[in-house]
């Protein structure tokens, strides 16, 4: 027994010195190997497959074929609309507004009369006064973007209306998401201090977060969920990245929407408790992004314009 | 994967012939690659040994595993197709390397069977890369381009792609660890 160990052992040896000695060239040629196999349409070689030994019955050969143009046919290959920018004064009580719109993988950077900065992100739109007065501070938001407020020494609050949810602040670090196509209005608070109003039958609730403190408003029943955040994520995306570190897939899904401005299609079951980890620019190409997420997760996913449906491989 | 698939695919059931295909396609063509053949070659011959295995159906006989069978079936076509390219002097040395290759049979047929499995790390790993080393590293390696024109493009220097590139390098060295033995294998073919 003691020679098969030692056996073992030394070929374990053995091993660990040849993996040393790979060449950079051999791990190379390897790595395109690997590239060019994953890249094969399988499906596509089965066509072909199933042409070559099917010559026998013609008639299913003729059938392959239509099958083979309505396939064609069906490439549908399409470009993100232009990059656009609106920028529109319209005049309400002598107060001019900017609203600034986003559209697909689009990122701004905006400063606000008040010296607070804004980071919107795609598919957002953000409307305020070129002249805060009154004592209060307000933006319209819908979709998502990232404040950092400045604290004014008059104490004057700052307030993001999104939809049905007010966040109030004096000066702090925080992230509000509350796109249209959701039923969900979160935000996350990075530093500071943030109350959340929300109406209610007599009057308004208020909320306070802390910091690392993430929380969802659910705009049809009303009710707040608390959750822990990942305070990294916010501060790596608005430096136009996307990171996932071992984030639930459905999560993931979730950002790339409201990135590209798509829709995901999904079973939610077979999903939940499979993650991702990930590193991707937002204005990374989404071809790109799917490719490779489909072949590291072996999912399969079809594209018809807008829509994506995701499934298990 | 049984004897049972083996009977499955004698009697012509074509939804188990089609389930073993796209199961094991990419890892045959893989491993017809490291074999050393061009990517059309490597591509007919997987075709090839799946054509001949479903013609002859009738005359083979469920005696081992199927996979055992579609394996042997490929390696001995790929030998085929490059004895075919090779002259009388090489192929003495190809004989001599049979031997081996029978020897390591098992081994390099891993390849195969574990190749989807190293698909996924190998892709897991270019998603974990930062965005920028993963831009350079796809540049260079799919788009073919030069350092220096890698440089112009994403405006850096020389210098940082090729440290994109070794660090990308690093990782996958890293990543792909518990395959590295099967690279070995081939290597010895």
């Amino acid at each position: 027994m003691s020679t098969k160990e030692n056996s073992n052992q030394s070929s374990k040896n053995w091993q660990d010195a040849n993996i040393a000695s790979i060449s950079d060239a051999d791990f190379n040629a390897w790595l395109d190997n690997i590239n060019e196999a994953s890249s094969v349409n399988v499906n596509d070689e089965w066509n072909k497959l199933n042409a070559s030994i099917e010559t026998e019955r013609p008639i299913a050969n003729g059938r392959n074929i239509a099958l083979w143009i309505a396939r064609i046919a069906a490439i549908i290959i399409f470009a993100f609309t232009s990059y656009t920018t609106i920028i529109y004064f319209s005049t309400k009580k002598e107060v001019n507004y900017h609203e600034l719109s986003l559209k697909n993988g689009q990122q701004a950077q905006l400063s606000l009369p008040d010296g607070s900065k804004v980071w919107l992100y795609a598919n957002s739109t953000i409307r305020y006064p070129d002249q805060f007065n009154d004592g209060i501070r307000a933006v319209e938001l819908t979709g998502e973007a990232f404040f950092v407020v400045k604290h004014q020494k008059t104490n004057t609050p700052f307030q993001v209306k999104a939809g049905k949810l007010t966040v109030e602040v004096l000066g702090t670090r925080f992230n509000v998401s509350a796109y249209k196509n959701s039923e969900n209005i979160e935000t996350a608070l990075i530093s500071g201090k943030v109350k959340l109003s929300i109406p209610e039958k007599n009057g308004l609730k208020s909320i306070t977060m802390k910091p690392s403190e993430g929380a969802i408003f659910n705009t049809s029943t009303g009710k707040i969920q608390r959750k822990q955040i990942n305070s990294s994520y916010y501060l790596a995306r608005k430096e136009g990245k996307l990171i996932f570190d071992k984030t639930p897939l459905p999560e993931v899904f979730k950002q790339l929407e409201r990135n590209y401005g798509i829709r995901i299609i999904y079973n939610h079951l077979a999903f939940k408790d499979r993650t991702f980890k990930a590193n991707f620019a937002i204005d990374e190409d989404i071809n790109q992004v799917f490719n490779i997420m489909q072949k590291a997760l072996d999912l399969k996913i079809e594209r018809k314009e807008k829509v994506i449906s995701i499934k298990q491989q | 994967m049984s004897k049972e698939v083996f009977e499955k695919i004698i009697s012509g059931d074509r939804k188990t012939f089609e389930h073993v295909f796209k199961r094991y396609f990419k890892g045959m063509y893989f491993y017809a690659l490291n074999f050393g053949l061009d990517k059309d070659t490597s591509r007919e011959v997987v075709q090839s040994t799946f054509v001949k295995i479903w013609e002859r159906r009738q005359y083979l006989s469920p005696h081992s595993e199927f996979e055992n069978y579609l394996f042997a079936s490929l390696r001995n076509n790929c030998l085929l197709s490059l004895r075919e390219k090779k002259n009388k002097l090489e192929l003495e040395e190809l004989r001599e390397n049979d031997k081996n290759l029978i020897q390591q049979e098992e081994n390099t047929f891993e390849s195969i069977s574990q190749f989807n499995e190293l698909s996924k790390t190998y892709h897991s790993s270019l998603a974990e890369m930062p965005d920028q080393m993963r831009k350079v590293f796809i540049m260079s390696r799919e788009g073919g381009l030069t350092y220096k024109e890698i440089g112009r493009k994403l405006n850096i220097t020389v210098n940082t792609v090729e440290t994109h590139i070794r660090r990308a390098l690093k990782k996958l060295k890293n990543d792909l660890k518990d395959f590295l033995p099967i690279l070995l294998f081939l290597l010895n073919i």
